[in-house]
């Protein structure tokens, strides 16, 4: 396992090792690489971006075709392969409709039908929830002993049962540490004393008028007559409190962000929100620009959000006003050096805490947030945190919709977990904590160490 | 979308019958008069129901909002194409009609609207996955090239979702005001640069798995040119041919391309 923070140069390494650079990405390379295997095969991070053929048949097919292997023969491998991964079900579907864990299931299956000698594997679980990430990696504990995998990971609670070796790569990209796996036992990418500090930080104490400033009833949806999406979600933010909404891939959290934003269409359901007049008010009763002054959506890619060319005009889009508050929302969320770059070229923490910036300055008091860790490494996490309690302390109300147990546990009031539409857990993070369905102790941070889950 | 089960085109390289469909809609491209068209209209009809068995419900459900583009063109050229050497017969409102410019109007209907029942033919007849792997294996278009089209196609649904969900965004952000004109090209360059990097991922993906080992390619599901491909052909061939002989001989046919 290659392990180290963003841009210590891990997939670099992963990418000279398989021969992906220089054969497909350029570069100018110093020192040797002999490499003395026949075949390799290779797992991407995006598990969508690395879907090619128009089926799951043929995906699998798509490596062994570039090898000149006969038809028969990739039939055969096709069927062996997907019965050993227990996937059977998914040949003949499109990749557009699979999921993101089911991608990469796929992706691992084309590699090792390539029988390959190495397998490398770029980060394959940043982009899956907690239950597909748990599903990955028991199923690569589970393939072929023979295989050597060469594996990127930040996610090294749940990677390490499948691993024997480490390196540590450095910020200069050198290695500064490697060895036996045992070393790396109960290491984790979560430093304890700033865990601890945030947490304090979490428990701080909510601002004395703890109103309720959003309240749904019985959000309902379905995108068409076989799939709800969210039955009957009732919830209530109060000023000052962050909800985090967790569950797996497709369970609802994306449509009842939606939901609470007046995006998607209500009918029997209701959503109020706290106007100035301190009134409860259904959202239907309002107009679109009383709503929004009061709310804002930061989308799942943060690119989404963005309008202008530099930082600077980015923070004016809604608000001509660039005094005092637009500076100290700059300076409160560590922009200040970046105002006159191009957004779109901010490292993916700068662009996030660029949209919180945003919300700050423009004093939109909810915030929805859509999977704010999306593109974020670990490391990352802590600064989003950070910036995520102090709008807290300042009274905004934050729902979050997450993959992340680690940032719901490190910011949030209440946690909330669906699944397939539906509540199934309310409550603290410690209450979290205590349960023992296993489905609900897979969204508790890694902090606490998968084997106890 | 059609129902191929059974139907001779569904043992047809896909190749063959967009060879097939060129050939249909080249005499009814360059004749200005109103009997080529009808013709070439009706082998198309015959080849798209009787040899490829679609369903005349889902053909229409494309064929009638572009039919709307032959309406548009025959008002067009209706009302707005006579000269003023050209004698008026009829007149709506301020716009005059000649005879010229009905019989104008009339030919580019009949033209246009052909043009399009043939090209709704061919999509209806063929998957647009078969025929890239067709053009693979029959005319040697480059895998990477042809997997590129697949990434593309793969991406469609994405580039939706995406669209709409800055769509969503920008509406929450700007507190549901309209866009300015500046800020409209936001959502093509955030919907470009996600597909420009989508493509980039792709392209290492295909690359890790050896798309340039230069060694021969197989092919899964294979499609080689057949016989019945070559006979399919040169049948429409002839067809096309005796069909625009005939319209030529009984002196029907009008070169035009405009």
């Amino acid at each position: 396992m290659v392990m180290g923070a963003s841009g210590s140069g891990k997939s670099t390494l992963l990418f000279l090792m398989a021969g992906i650079i220089p054969d497909v990405l350029p570069g100018k390379i110093e020192g040797k690489i002999e490499r003395r295997v026949k075949s390799i095969g290779a797992v991407l991070q995006n598990p969508r971006a690395q879907m090619i053929a128009p089926s799951v048949e043929e995906e699998i097919a798509f490596g062994l075709e570039n090898r000149g292997v006969n038809p028969e023969e990739i039939a055969e491998r096709i069927d062996s392969v997907l019965k050993r991964m227990k996937i059977q079900e998914l040949k003949y579907r499109k990749p557009s409709e699979l999921s993101g864990g089911e991608c990469q299931k796929v992706s691992l299956a084309a590699a090792i039908a390539l029988e390959p000698e190495v397998l490398f594997l770029d980060e394959p679980t940043s982009y899956l929830d907690p239950l597909a990430t748990e599903d990955f990696f028991s199923l690569l504990k589970e393939i072929d002993t023979e295989i050597t995998i060469v594996m990127v990971e930040h996610k090294i609670e749940y990677a390490i049962p499948c691993v024997e070796r480490y390196i540590n790569l450095g910020s200069e990209g050198t290695i500064t540490g490697q060895g036996s796996v045992s070393e790396i036992h109960g290491h984790t990418w979560f430093p304890e004393e700033l865990r601890q500090k945030l947490e304090r930080g979490s428990h701080q104490k909510k601002p004395e008028d703890d109103k309720l400033v959003l309240d749904a009833v019985s959000l309902s949806h379905a995108y068409d007559e076989r799939v709800t999406a969210l039955d009957k979600v009732s919830l209530g933010l109060h000023r000052g409190e962050i909800l985090s909404v967790l569950g797996p891939n497709g369970s609802g959290k994306t449509t009842l962000l939606e939901k609470l934003a007046g995006l998607l269409q209500n009918r029997k359901e209701s959503v109020f929100l706290r106007s100035k007049d301190n009134c409860l008010k259904d959202i239907t009763e309002l107009t679109p620009y009383a709503f929004y002054s009061s709310l804002l959506v930061l989308p799942q890619n943060p690119e989404h959000f963005f309008m202008k060319d530099t930082v600077e005009e980015e923070l004016t889009v809604g608000n001509r006003e660039t005094g005092r508050r637009c500076h100290t929302g700059v300076a409160l969320f560590g922009l200040t050096r970046l105002l006159k770059q191009n957004p779109y070229r901010l490292s993916e923490g700068e662009k996030r805490r660029l949209t919180l910036a945003i919300a700050f300055q423009e004093e939109r008091q909810i915030l929805l947030l859509d999977e704010p860790t999306y593109g974020l490494d670990s490391p990352n996490l802590f600064p989003l945190a950070e910036s995520l309690l102090k709008l807290k302390k300042r009274g905004f109300s934050i729902v979050i919709a997450t993959h992340s147990a680690e940032l719901a546990f490190l910011v949030s009031d209440t946690i909330m977990i669906i699944r397939k539409g539906k509540i199934v857990f309310r409550g603290t993070g410690e209450e979290l904590s205590r349960k023992d369905e296993p489905f609900l102790r897979a969204f508790l941070p890694a902090w606490d160490g998968v084997n106890e889950r | 979308m059609n129902d191929k089960r059974g139907s001779l085109l569904e043992t047809i390289s896909p190749v063959a019958i967009l060879a097939v469909h060129f050939i249909l809609i080249i005499p009814v491209f360059i004749s200005f008069d109103y009997y080529t068209p009808p013709v070439f209209f009706g082998l198309a009809v015959i080849n798209v129901f009787v040899l490829g068995r679609v369903k005349i419900g889902a053909f229409l459900k494309i064929v009638l909002p572009l039919a709307t583009l032959p309406v548009g063109l025959f008002f067009l050229n209706l009302f707005f194409s006579r000269t003023n050497q050209e004698e008026e017969i009829v007149r709506f409102l301020f716009a005059a009609v000649s005879r010229n410019s009905l019989r104008r109007a009339s030919i580019i209907f009949i033209r246009t609207f052909t043009m399009i029942i043939i090209s709704v033919s061919y999509l209806l007849l063929t998957e647009p996955q078969k025929l890239v792997n067709a053009l693979m294996q029959q005319l040697n278009l480059s895998p990477r090239v042809g997997f590129a089209l697949y990434v593309a196609w793969n991406i469609i649904p994405q580039f939706r979702e995406d669209l709409r969900r800055i769509e969503n965004t920008h509406k929450v952000r700007l507190k549901a005001r309209r866009k300015k004109l500046a800020e409209i090209p936001a959502t093509a360059i955030t919907l470009l640069s996600g597909a420009i990097r989508h493509a980039e991922r792709a392209s290492v993906s295909m690359a890790a798995r050896g798309i340039e080992t230069g060694r021969s390619r197989t092919y899964l599901k294979e499609c080689p040119w057949r016989r019945r491909d070559t006979i399919y052909l040169i049948m429409w061939m002839i067809v096309t041919a005796v069909s625009f002989a005939l319209i030529t001989h009984l002196g029907l046919f009008t070169f035009g391309l405009s």
